[in-house]
């Protein structure tokens, strides 16, 4: 069994996640998987508070939400989990860890400045993080550019030629 | 009290314009909206505007949940004097606009009081 939703999401927990998300998928638990939010009482404040009323939210460090969803994916607990991280590179380590991920959601990647490449309708990638997603899709991943559940959305496979191997 | 409008898209510049058109005259509200911001960034910038406007503030927010408010709540954190308003309409704007003589506390709990009450079902007499 793999998670019901991996998603990578720059803006972590909103209204997107919160109704979009939770609110259309058996969700029976939403885990933002988030070293600096973590570490910092205010941001895990604002962020719980930002979760849906219905399903609750833990945010936990990488380290710690590899070993939670383990525990989830013994007890038969991932398909009705929701995983968000903020970057591709914090979703392939999660992967990295054995985590079974069928489908990495893109649901926000903003323009910054490490982000100048829109790659497809307002998802913006730099270097490392078009890197990161293909190696995901590397692994079988089907990677998959979408805000919410049911609004069009576009395959990385379609975006993006992998690099050429000699 | 300084006041800032941060929204999904551009319809928080809109409003701030509209707010504008009916009363020509009144306090400058400043506008944010979060297009092309994940919220970190967001936060950053609106930490940038409150650095830039000492003393009490306001932030009116479209969704109190959602990145606008999430962003609004961490570039305040510590901040004393500094209200974070979900919910925004044009009645909130217009009460910060036209109040801006009132103290902070007392304008904003006026702020929160009329965008609530226009938020009503209105029906024809019969």
């Amino acid at each position: 069994m793999s998670l019901l939703m991996a998603r990578i999401d720059d803006r972590l927990i909103h209204q997107q996640v919160a109704d979009g998300c939770c609110g259309s998928l058996p969700a029976k638990r939403l885990i933002l998987a988030h070293d600096a939010v973590a570490a910092d009482s205010v941001s895990r404040t604002v962020f719980r508070a930002a979760g849906p009323d219905s399903t609750p939210t833990e945010i936990l460090p990488l380290t710690e939400a590899v070993r939670r969803l383990r525990q989830l994916d013994t007890a038969g607990g991932l398909e009705s989990t929701i995983v968000v991280t903020e970057t591709a590179e914090d979703m392939l380590r999660l992967v990295e860890a054995g985590i079974p991920v069928s489908t990495v959601t893109v649901g926000g990647m903003h323009r910054n400045p490490h982000r100048p490449d829109e790659i497809w309708a307002g998802f913006f990638v730099g270097p490392p993080e078009r890197r990161a997603l293909l190696q995901l899709q590397d692994r079988g991943i089907h990677v998959v550019f979408q805000t919410v559940p049911g609004a069009p959305g576009r395959a990385l496979r379609e975006l993006v030629e992998p690099p050429r191997r000699e | 009290l300084n006041a800032l409008v941060v929204t999904h898209g551009n319809w928080g510049r809109e409003l701030v314009e509209a707010a504008r058109d009916v009363y020509a005259v009144g306090a400058k509200v400043h506008f944010l909206s979060n297009t092309d911001f994940g919220v970190q960034d967001l936060a950053v910038k609106i930490g940038e505007w409150l650095a830039e406007h000492e003393g009490p503030a306001v932030v009116m927010v479209d969704v109190g949940s959602g990145s606008c408010g999430s962003a609004s709540l961490l570039a305040a954190a510590g901040r004393p004097s500094t209200w974070i308003l979900g919910g925004v309409n044009l009645p909130m704007v217009l009460t910060y606009m036209a109040g801006t003589a009132l103290e902070p506390q007392e304008l904003v709990s006026k702020m929160i009081d009329r965008a609530l009450n226009a938020i009503d079902v209105f029906r024809m007499p019969t």
